[in-house]
């Protein structure tokens, strides 16, 4: 430790401690770390990747601030998102904190009551916690969170990169606002988080307030091994039905490489889930071993889910759970060998989140994608031509390998974590003024862009739905149904898991599908191989009618069901560009690779955007989601017979000519605002709380969400000049 | 209470009622100096105080607007039963505070009570430890009026309290109060009153130190109460007066499991003062319309406490208020009360000699009629400002000597009042008013 000056700086007990873990240095930011947080002056973001040492990083220097001036009650909160990762860092912390003679709990759903009764009674340490344990306690024992938090020194967030942009990571902003607004003090914040794009947008998110200033320490140590395959599957096609031989193809090989160890397997959709799942159970019954592959989704009961999860944490079986892709936030499981992907991921952002959970015991992280492209025919589609799902997957791993992630969408209102926030807030504190709720979570809290006025209408339908009264000294409180909802536990978790839409012709159910992208009436979606027009769409129930649709072979694959970022697309018009095979490529995703190339080759597509074949068109932006989304709406506006797919916008029965025409007239109409586009979509129905939202508000909400004006505006101006 | 004008008020008197009311909280003592009004509620709540003494018992709601004066009457008739020779002790609710809880609410709020605990001669609280030792005096007269021995006069008048539920180690502990008396063992003393008030949080810790297996809890607040009643009169008291204030608080517990066990203990407390099975107690519970009447948080929402407090509709019917039922509504005070108010105040600043008025009858005319265009009819509806407000102007007319009323009162400020739970947030800019006089 001769060099390092910050060591010296540290408490007794915690040098001890260091020297008893037979360290011979200080890690890179752990040595970083210790002025910035020592001083106590400001935010601190620690960025690094898994294994570098970021936890230390944290709790060192903050124990030994704690150590040296004890406060008066808790002195580090601790918040993450995982309950298995709490678990985990207290018994990391228990050696150093025994030493140091400082309290530790763990607290969420699991931990004994025993434990935190003994917190309760006399709050000290270091408390370590979930958001949504962390919000219970705000609203039911707001007296007690006064005393035990008066002497706070810090909060360290874990996973930061996990946050940002969600609900969840909204619902963080505001506890952590309130609990400052609790003590009338400025807490200095910490966040770990794995190396994103833009440190500054993660300082920004870490206090909207900026009322810190924000230290960023970037671990100059970048190496993190990272181990990808992707083999390639071919799915026979024939007579307009998807062959199901090669998900058996698929479950073999999962089978054979993941069996005894554990893992995370992706797919798309329940359905897909349970039929992976089912497959490698037979596969285990069949060879008479014990079955360690169990499904994990939104449908399955929370028994079932906990039980899956306790055994990933608690047992030393292999474990490997099949998840749907919707639920990221949702598994509660630690670490585990390796990620497998059977369809192609939808963000570098969860992919990258995904890898974090493997390879965290310091052996390189795993990825092997299994990707199924259709046995292409004279009639296959431009997208299964062109191969796409295999090209998404490799454009997400180049982003991911240049340590690009996708910024959270901004300017977001969040107005279903708003209404939970304001409910919490009334049960906090009893009665509050609609003046002093909106001060303290619009005027100076995470929710920024609520003004009066809509905050005014907001709680007028909260106040409607019997969410919250007004007593006759002008205070809320909260309603008859408000109480009921804050009273079951659900309520503290700021977000759902996205429902399934069930599928429905002509009295038959079809099956069920996560969609995630606008839905309007007539528009075409694919589902078990075929073409389906919209007829209705049903919010309550998330049911959609769907009438069967003529002409032309769909694409197996739409473009999965969350939104892709327009860097991706762009990625993958670089990838198809380039022509440069990848190394990780088995030998059939090898020739759906060429395929590609050679299919993108023959039609021009790196110079001309739209293509007409037959009497349809296919426009190809390279774009997100968000601007082909926004685009598809306009040109249906317009009424044209718009769909898009994975980033391709077809249109019937028009000529190039026909379409330059439509949207010069749509350029030259009034712009409208994304609200004005949400009214379009039949379902605004998307975070937890969104139905007690008048529609106005909740289009609001959704057209930010889902709609870029801007972005359409401007490529439309672009396509004006060049088709 | 106008007719007592002529009175003059003690110095003392005089400064604790102007610094209180500066500070926008009741005053403890002189409250008959400023009383207004309410002459039958006070009428009906003296006989309450009679029928305590009597050995009875009463139950009463007082339920008033936010800033209508229910907290000044509370005090008002505390006040009166500590001259009526009875124990007073009074509490206001809030989330930490409730009659039923497994958090340690409801010892809170027994605790609460306990700091508050007054007597005549200790009138600003902290008094049990006086209670206690004059149950010892009065064991001590009675000892040497029949001659028999302390110890066998505080046994016998202990088994009386050992019959009621958790009776024996309250009996017990009163004992080791009286043994630490004799044994001049102070710990042993100061261990009785912290126990008496509540003050063991564990069983542990109370048997370490005084040999008892129970302690005052969350599901024993009522009980204690009772017990305290007969232990107060044992002591020579007259009886227990309970006030509870900020009742609302109840209403505003967001969980409704919560809050129906503690409309269930108002229930048991209601019914036992009504029918008679409590004795020399009274309780004066203060809370909001709310409180009472909505239908689905309110008292009302729990139907056997509805059919108890309905209002006599006979008496409604031909018009005229019913003063015997166990709710009481104040109404707020009128524009001329309040003129009247502010005249007593006057009187009070003047220690009570006419010849000392700060200023004349017009300048009290000006200044409500100054409060009224700042704040509407808010100045009447809810006067704790303005009455700041007017002993601020009193005293600023005291002080600088050669200040004239009239060139002030247009300076006065006065603030609407607004209630709140929740601390005030100040943001520097973009503020408006829109959402200051929000209604949904």
């Amino acid at each position: 430790m001769g060099e390092s000056s910050g060591f010296y700086k540290l408490h007794p007990g915690i040098q001890k401690w260091i020297w008893n873990q037979r360290w011979t240095a200080l890690r890179d930011i752990q040595e970083r770390s210790i002025e910035p947080i020592l001083s106590a002056d400001r935010d601190v973001v620690i960025s690094a990747s898994t294994a570098a040492g970021k936890t230390e990083a944290a709790f060192l220097p903050a124990c030994s601030r704690i150590v040296d001036r004890p406060p008066n009650g808790i002195g580090v909160l601790y918040i993450s998102p995982l309950k298995a990762l709490i678990n985990d860092q207290y018994r990391r912390l228990q050696s150093l904190c025994d030493i140091l003679n400082l309290q530790v709990t763990p607290w969420h759903g699991d931990v004994l009551q025993s434990k935190k009764d003994k917190q309760k009674k006399k709050p000290g340490g270091i408390l370590l916690i979930t958001p949504e344990s962390l919000e219970s306690l705000l609203l039911s024992n707001a007296g007690w969170c006064q005393q035990a938090f008066k002497g706070l020194c810090y909060v360290i967030v874990d996973e930061f990169h996990a946050f940002i942009g969600t609900e969840r990571g909204c619902q963080l902003q505001s506890l952590m606002h309130r609990i400052e607004f609790l003590i009338q003090r400025i807490i200095p914040r910490i966040a770990l988080s794995a190396t994103l794009g833009d440190m500054e947008n993660i300082a920004q998110y870490l206090r909207p307030s900026k009322k810190l200033p924000c230290e960023i320490i970037e671990s100059t140590s970048l190496r993190s091994d990272l181990k990808i395959q992707l083999r390639g599957y071919v799915s026979q096609f024939l007579d307009d039905k998807e062959e199901t031989t090669v998900i058996d193809e698929i479950t073999d090989d999962l089978y054979r490489i993941l069996r005894g160890k554990s893992h995370l397997i992706f797919a798309n959709s329940r359905a897909k889930t349970e039929l992976v799942a089912s497959k490698l159970a037979e596969r285990c019954e069949r060879d008479g071993v014990l079955n360690e592959f169990f499904p994990h989704h939104g449908s399955l009961s929370k028994e079932f889910r906990e039980s899956l999860e306790k055994r990933f944490q608690e047992t030393k079986l292999p474990t490997s759970a099949i998840c749907t892709m919707t639920l990221e936030l949702g598994i509660d499981i630690g670490s585990v060998d390796s990620i497998a992907q059977v369809t192609a991921p939808h963000s570098v952002t969860s992919l990258r989140q995904r890898l974090g959970r493997s390879g965290r015991r310091g052996d390189a992280a795993v990825l092997r994608m299994f990707i199924a492209e259709r046995e292409l025919s004279d009639k296959s589609h431009l997208i299964d031509r062109l191969r796409m799902e295999t090209f998404q997957c490799i454009a997400m791993v180049n982003l991911l390998l240049k340590k690009w992630y996708e910024p959270p969408v901004s300017n977001q209102y969040h107005l279903s974590t708003l209404v939970q926030q304001t409910l919490s807030v009334i049960a906090q504190y009893g009665g509050v003024r609609a003046n002093q709720l909106w001060s303290l979570l619009c005027g100076t809290g995470p929710f920024s862009l609520i003004d009066q006025t809509s905050y005014g209408n907001f709680l007028r339908t909260l106040g409607q739905k019997g969410m919250i009264t007004q007593t006759q000294d002008g205070q809320l409180v909260l309603g008859h149904k408000g109480e009921n909802l804050i009273d079951h536990f659900t309520f503290l978790c700021a977000f759902n898991t996205p429902e399934e839409y069930r599928l429905e012709s002509n009295g038959h159910v079809l099956g069920s599908l996560p969609i995630d992208k606008p839905l309007m009436i007539d528009q075409m979606i694919i589902f078990a191989g075929k073409k389906w027009k919209v007829t209705s769409v049903d919010p309550k129930k998330k049911l959609i009618m769907l009438q069967p649709a003529p002409g032309g072979h769909p694409p197996k694959f739409d473009g999965a069901a969350q939104t892709v970022h327009n860097i991706v697309r762009q990625e993958m018009l670089s990838v198809y560009r380039q022509g440069t095979i990848p190394a990780y490529l088995d030998k059939v995703a090898k020739e759906f690779f060429e395929e590609g190339i050679e299919c993108f080759n023959a039609l021009h597509l790196d110079k001309s955007p739209a293509i007409q074949i037959g009497s349809t068109i296919y426009i190809l932006p390279w774009l997100g989601d968000r601007i082909t989304s926004t685009q598809n709406v306009l040109l249906r506006k317009e009424g044209l017979k718009a769909n898009s797919y994975c980033g391709i916008i077809e249109v019937e029965g028009i000529s190039i000519k026909g379409f330059h025409d439509a949207i010069g007239s749509i350029l030259n109409g009034p712009k409208p605002s994304p609200a004005d586009l949400a009214m379009e979509i039949q379902d605004t129905f998307v975070e937890k709380h969104d139905w007690m939202l008048s529609k106005e508000m909740r289009e609001l909400g959704y057209g930010a969400r889902f709609f870029d004006i801007d972005g359409a505006w401007k490529w439309m101006s672009v396509m004006m000049k060049s088709i | 209470m106008a007719s007592d004008q002529a009175q003059r008020i003690r110095p003392r008197e005089r400064d604790t009622i102007i610094q209180s009311l500066r500070a926008g909280v009741t005053p403890r003592t002189g409250l008959q100096h400023i009383q207004v009004g309410r002459v039958r509620e006070v009428e009906a709540l003296l006989k309450d105080i009679e029928r305590i003494s009597d050995g009875g018992s009463s139950f009463r709601l007082v339920i008033g607007e936010f800033g209508s004066g229910k907290t000044f009457f509370l005090q008002l008739i505390r006040n009166i039963a500590l001259e009526k020779g009875l124990v007073a002790i009074h509490a206001d609710l809030s989330p930490d505070r409730r009659l039923h809880a497994t958090g340690g609410q409801a010892r809170n709020l027994y605790a609460e009570l306990m700091r508050n605990i007054s007597t005549r001669t200790k009138p600003e609280g902290n008094a049990m430890s006086s209670v206690v030792e004059r149950f010892i005096t009065e064991a001590r007269k009675q000892a040497d009026k029949e001659s028999l021995t302390v110890d066998m006069v505080i046994s016998n008048r202990l088994i009386t309290l050992s019959e009621l539920v958790g009776g024996y180690d309250f009996a017990h502990v009163v004992g080791a109060y009286w043994k630490g008396h004799e044994q001049d063992d102070e710990q042993l003393k100061s261990d009785a009153l912290r126990w008496l008030r509540a003050e063991f949080t564990t069983k542990t810790d109370a048997r370490n130190a005084l040999g008892v297996r129970t302690i005052i809890d969350d599901f024993n607040l009522y009980d204690s109460l009772k017990l305290l009643s007969l232990f107060v009169r044992q002591a020579g008291y007259n009886g227990l007066l309970v006030n509870l204030d900020e009742m609302v608080n109840l209403y505003k517990l967001s969980n409704q499991t919560a809050r129906v066990s503690n409309y269930e203990q108002i229930l048991r407390i209601l019914n036992d003062c009504l029918q008679g099975s409590a004795q020399h107690i009274g309780f004066i519970m203060g809370g909001t319309p709310d409180f009472l009447f909505d239908p689905r948080k309110g008292l009302y929402s729990y139907e056997a406490l509805q059919s108890r407090l309905a209002e006599n509709a006979f008496a409604k019917k031909v018009g005229v208020v019913d003063y015997t039922s166990p709710t009481l509504h104040l109404a707020n005070l009128a524009p001329e009360e309040l003129l009247i108010l502010l005249r007593n105040l006057r009187h009070v600043f003047a220690s009570g000699d006419p010849s000392k008025y700060l200023v004349p009858d017009e300048a009290l005319t000006l200044f409500l009629a100054h409060c009224s265009q700042r704040i509407g009819d808010a100045y009447f509806r809810t006067p704790r400002n303005t009455i700041k407000a007017f002993v601020d102007l009193l005293s600023t007319l005291e002080q600088g000597k050669g200040l004239v009323w009239s060139q002030l009162i247009d300076q006065v400020q006065v603030k609407e009042e607004i209630s709140t739970d929740m601390p005030e947030i100040s943001i520097e800019e973009n503020e408006t008013d829109e959402l200051v006089k929000f209604s949904i």
